[in-house]
């Protein structure tokens, strides 16, 4: 099991989610991505991505100056 | 009659069929442009199998040179999302009637465009669920 970082400040949507889905393709079962992202959206959208591609969102967070941090188990 | 799955069973995402978006584009200008790559990356992002189909009106933005000139304020960066979007093997196909149009041969496209016709086109998104145009 190995983690993976993935910054995406300053992407506009739908760039962070279509970086999560690049990274995605070399994820081993167990692996984890954490990343950091400042779009508005990206909350949302990553975790109708989880739902979608059927990985788990353990958690998203967004701090005071709107920057959010999200971990996906793969 | 035995159904597949079994009823009951839930089959997780990842293993259903692929789903499929087209999007057709109709145009060059910023209106036209980021709003094909923009719901076709996100489509692609989804595991989406997606063609983005330009018209004669909108295939002159495939001429090798044209995109990256594109720019638009709070947009994201054009070519960063055309290159994720073949990353995840995205196909861009222009209309074959636009090489006669504006007297283009394949070399004055890029090089990850297909050229093909209307009834190729139509068969390849036989199975699309998800349509767009712009």
């Amino acid at each position: 099991m190995t983690t993976h970082t993935l910054d995406a400040l300053g992407l506009k949507c739908p760039q962070p989610v279509l970086k999560v889905a690049i990274m995605a393709k070399q994820m081993q079962p167990g692996d984890m991505l954490e990343i950091m992202a400042d779009c508005e959206s990206f909350p949302e959208d990553i975790g109708k991505w989880c739902t979608t591609t059927g990985n788990t969102l353990l958690f998203c967070a967004v701090e005071g100056d709107g920057k959010a941090k999200a971990q996906i188990q793969f | 009659m035995r159904s597949f799955p079994p009823p009951g069973i839930l089959v997780p995402l990842k293993e259903c069929e692929k789903m499929m978006t087209a999007i057709i584009c109709n145009g060059t200008e910023n209106k036209n442009l980021f709003p094909t790559f923009i719901m076709g990356s996100a489509a692609i992002a989804l595991g989406h199998e997606v063609y983005l189909f330009f018209t004669p009106a909108g295939a002159p933005a495939l001429k090798k040179g044209f995109l990256e000139q594109v720019e638009g304020k709070g947009m994201p960066e054009m070519m960063e999302m055309v290159n994720d979007f073949l990353t995840l093997d995205g196909h861009i196909v222009a209309c074959e009637l636009c090489m006669d149009v504006y007297d283009m041969t394949e070399e004055d496209l890029r090089e990850s465009v297909e050229v093909v016709g209307a009834t190729g086109f139509l068969s390849d998104i036989n199975d699309a669920t998800i349509t767009f145009t712009f």
